[in-house]
C-alpha cells in the first residue's frame, strides 16, 4: 500500500473521495475502515470483487513464519481478526486455532531453533517449538517420523472469499462506492491533486491507494515509482470433501507454501508436494476434485 | 526420469480416435491412444467387439458398422492404453495420465484430442430422484451390459433418443411412451434447411425409420409445454402438461431424460484453447480451422469434441486431422486432405437442420422450480442461484463463490450450460459475453495418492 499524496494536513478528511485501486481484500478492508471513519471512498475494480488471490487462497491467517519486519503488522492484524465477527456482522468468519510448521529432518529442526532464537532476540514470543509427542498428541494424523515443530498458538483461518466479500458489503453499506469493471489507465499530478483516469472517465482525489496486489508494480509504475512486484502462482490442490481430521493447517520446516495441508470444513485442501511423507495412511484416497492452477487465474 | 515420447497422442477411441490412428500409423509415426475405457469404440460402439460374438440385432445396423473401424483400429499398430484417464495437458504439451492407481506423465510432438460429446442436462422438476437417467445412461446399459427395463418412459428429443428408444422396443422391451418436446417453432426453424439435408439421404431414411416404429409401438405424446417427474425418493411417474393446456399423468419407475448432445470441453477448455459459442448448436466449441487445428499449433480437435456431427462425420473428422498432422510431418496428401474435406462437408450437411430442429425450447434447457437442483455435485437449487445473481453475482466464476454451483466433482459438465444461460436471461447479456466457467486440471477426479505416484523430481 502506498499513500501517494502528502499535500494536506494530516488529520483532517479530505474532501474529495479517496481513490482506492483494487478491490481485493487489501482494497475491501481499506474502503471499510475509512468509511467507517467518515471518510468518501472510490474503490476501482478492473475485474470484480475478490476475483484474484483474495477470493481463491488457501485461507492461513498467520502470524507464523512472517518475516521480521512484517511481525508487528500480523500481531496489529490478529487483534482485528479476533473480533472480525462484531466487525463485519459475520458468523464465524474467523476459525481460531493453531498452526503449525513441522521438523521432518535435522535441518527442519535446526532451521525452527534458529527461528525461535532469531525470534527472542527481536523481542517475539509467539512462535513457540512443541516436540515430537506433543505434536502427534495434537495432530494425530502427523506422520510418526515428525521430530518436532514450531507452532503459533491462536493463528487460524478464514474462508477468503467470505472476507473480502463482508468487507465489501460493510463497506458498501458505509458509503462506499465500487466501480467494476473499471481499469486504471494512468495517474497523473496536475496542481495539488491527481488525476486518475480510467476507462470509465477521470476521477480527480487527493489521496490514491495502491491495492492492486499482483499488479501493484504496473500501478506504481503510473507515479513513476518501481515497486519490486511479481506475480507467483503457487498451485492449490482442492479435493472432494472429507470428514473434518485436521484441526490446524499444517506447513513443513524449511518447505514452501506449496507444502501445507489444510482441512476446511467438511472439504480438504492439500498440496502436491511431501504428500506421502506429511500425512498418513487413509486420508491419501482423498479425491481431488479441482486443481487451481492460480498461474491460469493471473 | 525422461517422460515417455510420441510423435503422435490421440486422446479418446471412438471414430474420430480410432480413424486418427489408422492415418498416423500408416504414414509410419509413433502413435499412443490414450482411452478412459475399457474397451475401443468410444460411446456410439460401444462394446462392440465382444457384441459382434452374440449380435443382438436390437443394437442396429449402423452400431455393427462400427465393427470394421474397429478391427482396422486394433491390428494398425498404435500402442493403445485403456482404462487410462487424461487429467491435464500442460503448456509444454505433457499429457498428465492415470492408469491403475498411478499417474505419469507423456509427451507428444502432436496431440488429436477426440473426447467426444456429453448429454446437454435437462433440468426439469425431479430429474435427480432415483429412476432418472440420461437416454445415453440407458443405452450404455443396454450395450455394455444388455440391460434395459420395461415400462420405462422417454422424455425429450434429438437422434440420440429416438435411436435408443427403437433399440429398447427391438429387443422385446415394453416402452410405457416417449415424450417428445420438439416444438412447431423448431420445425419453422429447421424446415428452410431440408434441402441441405437431404444430401444425407440415408440418414434422413433412418431417423424415418427409427420415428416410424416407435409411434407403431408405443405412445407418442407431442405439443408439451412443460414436463415434472414425480415421486418423493424414487421416480413414481411423469406429468407432463400439453400446450392445448391439459395434463397426461404417465406411471413409471423408470425415466430416460435427452436433449441432445453437445461437445465435451472440460479437456479443451483445461487446457486453455479458445473457444468459441455456437449459436446454431447452442454450446460451446473449440475454435478450429477446417482440418480441426487447434488455436494451439501442436493440438487438433477431431470429432463431436470439436463441434456434434456424429459418428461418420467424427471418423472423416480423426483422418482429417490425422492426415493434416502427417503432412505437416513432411507427407503432404493433398487430395486425400481434400476428399476429406468433402466427404466431412458432405457429413454435416444435415446439421443445421438437425440442429435447429433438436435445439430444446428455452424452457426445457432452464429449471422451472425454484426447488429444482441445478448444480447437483454441490446441491444448489434454482432458488440458491437466483439468489446468488440478484446479491450481485455477475458471471459463472463469480458465482462459483457466492454458492458453489460448479465446484463439485463433474466441473460443470451436468450444470454449466444451465448456469450460463441463467446468467445471461438474469443480465441480459449473450450467451457468448457471459462465458463459461473456467475449468482446471484434473479434468477428472484422480485421488491424492495417484497424484503422489508421480515420479519428481519435484520444483520448489
Amino acid at each position: 500500500m502506498a499513500r501517494l499524496a502528502g499535500t494536506r494536513r494530516a488529520g483532517t478528511a479530505a474532501t474529495r473521495p479517496v481513490v482506492i485501486i483494487g478491490a481485493g481484500i487489501q482494497g475491501c478492508a481499506t474502503a471499510f475502515f475509512m468509511s467507517q471513519r467518515g471518510q468518501p471512498v472510490i474503490v476501482l475494480e478492473k475485474d470484480h470483487v475478490g476475483r484474484h488471490a483474495s477470493g481463491v487462497n488457501a485461507g492461513g491467517v498467520r502470524r507464523l513464519g512472517r518475516d521480521i519486519a512484517e511481525i508487528p503488522l500480523s500481531l496489529a492484524s490478529m487483534d482485528w481478526w479476533n473480533q472480525i465477527d462484531q466487525l463485519l456482522d459475520i458468523d464465524k468468519g474467523f476459525h481460531r486455532q493453531f498452526y503449525v510448521k513441522v521438523a521432518l529432518d535435522d535441518a527442519g529442526a535446526d532451521l525452527a531453533s534458529r527461528r525461535i532464537q532469531q525470534l527472542h532476540k527481536a523481542g517475539f514470543q509467539h512462535e513457540i517449538w512443541v516436540d515430537r509427542d506433543q505434536l502427534l498428541c495434537r495432530i494425530p494424523h502427523l506422520t510418526k517420523s515428525v521430530l518436532g515443530g514450531v507452532l503459533v498458538e491462536g493463528d487460524g483461518w478464514a474462508l477468503p472469499w467470505k472476507i473480502t466479500r463482508a468487507f465489501h458489503d460493510k463497506a458498501v453499506a458505509l458509503g462506499a462506492e465500487f466501480r467494476t469493471p473499471v481499469t486504471v489507465t494512468s495517474i497523473n499530478r496536475h496542481g495539488e491533486h491527481w488525476q486518475v483516469t480510467t476507462d470509465a472517465g477521470m476521477i480527480e482525489t487527493d489521496i490514491v491507494v495502491n491495492c492492486a496486489g499482483a499488479w501493484g508494480a504496473q500501478i506504481a509504475k503510473m507515479t513513476g515509482d518501481i515497486l519490486p512486484i511479481e506475480a507467483h502462482a503457487p498451485m492449490l490442490v482442492i479435493t472432494d470433501r472429507q470428514p473434518m481430521f485436521l484441526q490446524s493447517v499444517v506447513g513443513v520446516m524449511g518447505g514452501t507454501v506449496s507444502r501445507c495441508f489444510c482441512n476446511r470444513l467438511s472439504g480438504s485442501w492439500g498440496a502436491l508436494c511431501h504428500l506421502n511423507s506429511l500425512i498418513t495412511g487413509q486420508w491419501l484416497l482423498a479425491v481431488a476434485s479441482v486443481v487451481w492452477q492460480m498461474r491460469r487465474a493471473i | 526420469m525422461a517422460n515417455q515420447h510420441f510423435q503422435i497422442a490421440i486422446i479418446g477411441a471412438g471414430p474420430a480416435g480410432m480413424a486418427a490412428a489408422l492415418t498416423t500409423t500408416k504414414a509410419g509415426l509413433e502413435t499412443i491412444v490414450i482411452d478412459d475405457q475399457k474397451d475401443s469404440g468410444g460411446q456410439v460402439y460401444r462394446h462392440l467387439q465382444a457384441n459382434r460374438e452374440t449380435l443382438p440385432a436390437y443394437l442396429g445396423k449402423s452400431y455393427y458398422e462400427g465393427a470394421k473401424l474397429g478391427q482396422s483400429f486394433a491390428d494398425c499398430g498404435a500402442l493403445y492404453r485403456p482404462d487410462c484417464t487424461v487429467w491435464q495437458i500442460t503448456d509444454t504439451h505433457e499429457i498428465a495420465l492415470v492408469s491403475r492407481g498411478k499417474a505419469e506423465l507423456i509427451t507428444a510432438d502432436y496431440i488429436i484430442i477426440a473426447t467426444g460429446a456429453i448429454e446437454r442436462p435437462m433440468p426439469v422438476r425431479g430429474w435427480t430422484l432415483p429412476g432418472v437417467m440420461s437416454v445415453g445412461g440407458a443405452q450404455t446399459l443396454l450395450k455394455q451390459a444388455a440391460l434395459g427395463a420395461d415400462d420405462a418412459v422417454f422424455v425429450g428429443s434429438g437422434p440420440l433418443l429416438y435411436l435408443t428408444v427403437w433399440q429398447y422396443i427391438k429387443a422385446g422391451l415394453a416402452v410405457r411412451a416417449v415424450i417428445d418436446i420438439t416444438g412447431a417453432e423448431q420445425w419453422r426453424s429447421a424446415i428452410p434447411f431440408a434441402p441441405l439435408a437431404l444430401l444425407q439421404p440415408d440418414m434422413l431414411a433412418m431417423g424415418r425409420k427409427w420415428l416410424r416404429d416407435i409411434r407403431q409401438n408405443t405412445e407418442v405424446i407431442k405439443h408439451v409445454s412443460a414436463v415434472e417427474i414425480t415421486g418423493q425418493s424414487q421416480a413414481q411417474g411423469v406429468s407432463c402438461t400439453l400446450s392445448s393446456g391439459g395434463k397426461i399423468d404417465i406411471d413409471s419407475n423408470h425415466i430416460f431424460l435427452h436433449q441432445g448432445v453437445v461437445p465435451n470441453v472440460n479437456l479443451t477448455m483445461a487446457t486453455g484453447l479458445d473457444h468459441q459459442w455456437d449459436h446454431q448448436a447452442h454450446c460451446w466449441r473449440p475454435v478450429t480451422d477446417v482440418t480441426g487445428k487447434s488455436s494451439d499449433e501442436q493440438i487438433y480437435i477431431a470429432g463431436d469434441g470439436g463441434g456434434i456431427g456424429g459418428a461418420k462425420a467424427a471418423a472423416i473428422a480423426g483422418r482429417l486431422a490425422a492426415s493434416a498432422i502427417v503432412a505437416r510431418c513432411g507427407k503432404p496428401r493433398f487430395l486425400t486432405q481434400l476428399y476429406y474435406k468433402l466427404r466431412h462437408l458432405h457429413y454435416l450437411s444435415i446439421r443445421p437442420f438437425l440442429d435447429r430442429l433438436y435445439l430444446p425450447p428455452v424452457h426445457f434447457r432452464l429449471a422451472q422450480d425454484d426447488d429444482t437442483i441445478i448444480c447437483r455435485c454441490e446441491a444448489v437449487s434454482k432458488a440458491d442461484i437466483n439468489a446468488a445473481l440478484a446479491s450481485g453475482a455477475s458471471g459463472p466464476n463469480q458465482l462459483k463463490a457466492f454458492c458453489r454451483a460448479g465446484m463439485g466433482r463433474c466441473q460443470g459438465r451436468s450444470c454449466g450450460l444451465v448456469v450460463q444461460e441463467m446468467i445471461a436471461s438474469h443480465t441480459g447479456q449473450s450467451m457468448a459475453e457471459t462465458g463459461y466457467y473456467r475449468l482446471r486440471p484434473p479434468v477428472k477426479p484422480i485421488t491424492l495418492a495417484e497424484l503422489a505416484s508421480l515420479e519428481g523430481p519435484w520444483p520448489d
